[in-house]
């Protein structure tokens, strides 16, 4: 049932150190299991869902496709280079509606999570999500110090 | 009034698809071979008087949400832009990781003639597509009443 887009990562097609690409190698198989499982938190309802990640100089850009989940419950915690995502979604029927019978299903769970190790220092206390048609954003200033400054060269 | 009856849901592609491909890979039209649909994941239910068709469609809105029924067939196809920080190269922009596509959605049910064709609702919310499908009269259960026989 955990059928989600292709993954197509594919960091070597832009221009980045060669340390960084086998990072993202790494972090794309140690990734891919939900970030509650070491608790005993995930369970075949858990599913794993796909990320975007971009950056500019400003901040990092992190999307997530979430579909029926509301912003109310989802929870996005940041610690160091670390951000996980997790959350909770009713598959089908409001209460109170009667459950019919299912002819076909494919949808994945109702539970997710996701961690994400990012490649630069964010401020999480800056941080901001916006939940909108089930798609996720959230948007991390770069610290100071991972932001690229202009030099000034002045000639001798 | 043109009600019509007969059959259920006959289950969902029809012969222009490619057969089953995995949910949520892009999947080509017949007849556009250039042009490229993510087929959404569904889940149809059915009811002692309707069916309905859930379908996760994130990024997907109400204003852009396509629905017609004609011929049998009921056709959902959702547009989504792609985003200009997947478009388009920018300096100081750099993508770090792209694990999904993003583009519009397409997806067809067979219908079979139960449906009640004029009363066909669809509500979108949070990106995911309900569609109901509410039964003719005739097609559904009618409780007959057992009376014991004398004997």
């Amino acid at each position: 049932m955990m059928t989600m887009r292709r993954m197509t990562l594919n960091p070597l097609t832009f221009s980045m150190p060669a340390a960084r690409v086998v990072d993202d190698l790494l972090d794309s198989i140690f990734d891919r299991t939900p970030a509650g499982s070491a608790e005993g938190g995930a369970d075949s309802q858990t599913f794993v869902p796909a990320v975007n990640v971009w950056e500019d100089e400003n901040a990092l850009h992190v999307e997530c496709e979430l579909p029926g989940f509301e912003i109310g419950n989802v929870e996005i915690t940041g610690v160091k280079n670390r951000l996980m995502l997790s959350g909770t979604r009713s598959l089908a029927f409001a209460n109170g509606e009667s459950t019919p019978r299912a002819l076909f299903r494919e949808r994945v769970g109702e539970r997710f999570s996701r961690s994400i190790d990012l490649p630069v220092q964010v401020e999480f206390e800056q941080a901001v999500a916006r939940l909108e048609n089930g798609v996720l954003r959230v948007t991390l200033p770069k610290a100071q110090q991972a932001r690229p400054r202009r030099i000034e060269v002045r000639g001798a | 009034m043109t009600t019509q009856n007969a059959t259920a849901i006959e289950r969902s592609e029809p012969n222009t698809l490619p057969a089953p491909a995995p949910s949520q890979q892009p999947v080509a039209q017949q007849g556009d071979q250039s042009t490229w649909y993510y087929r959404p994941s569904a889940d149809i239910f059915e009811s002692s008087d309707a069916y309905t068709i859930l379908l996760d469609m994130p990024g997907v809105s109400s204003e852009n949400l396509e629905i017609t029924f004609g011929d049998h067939m009921l056709t959902v196809h959702g547009h989504v832009s792609v985003p200009e920080w997947m478009r388009e190269r920018r300096a100081g922009r750099q993508v770090i990781r792209t694990e999904y596509g993003i583009g519009d959605y397409f997806r067809r049910f067979e219908i079979g003639r139960t449906i009640d064709v004029e009363n066909i609702t669809a509500e979108c919310a949070s990106g995911v597509v309900r569609i109901h499908l509410p039964k003719v009269e005739a097609a559904k259960p009618v409780k007959i009443t057992v009376t014991p026989s004398r004997a």
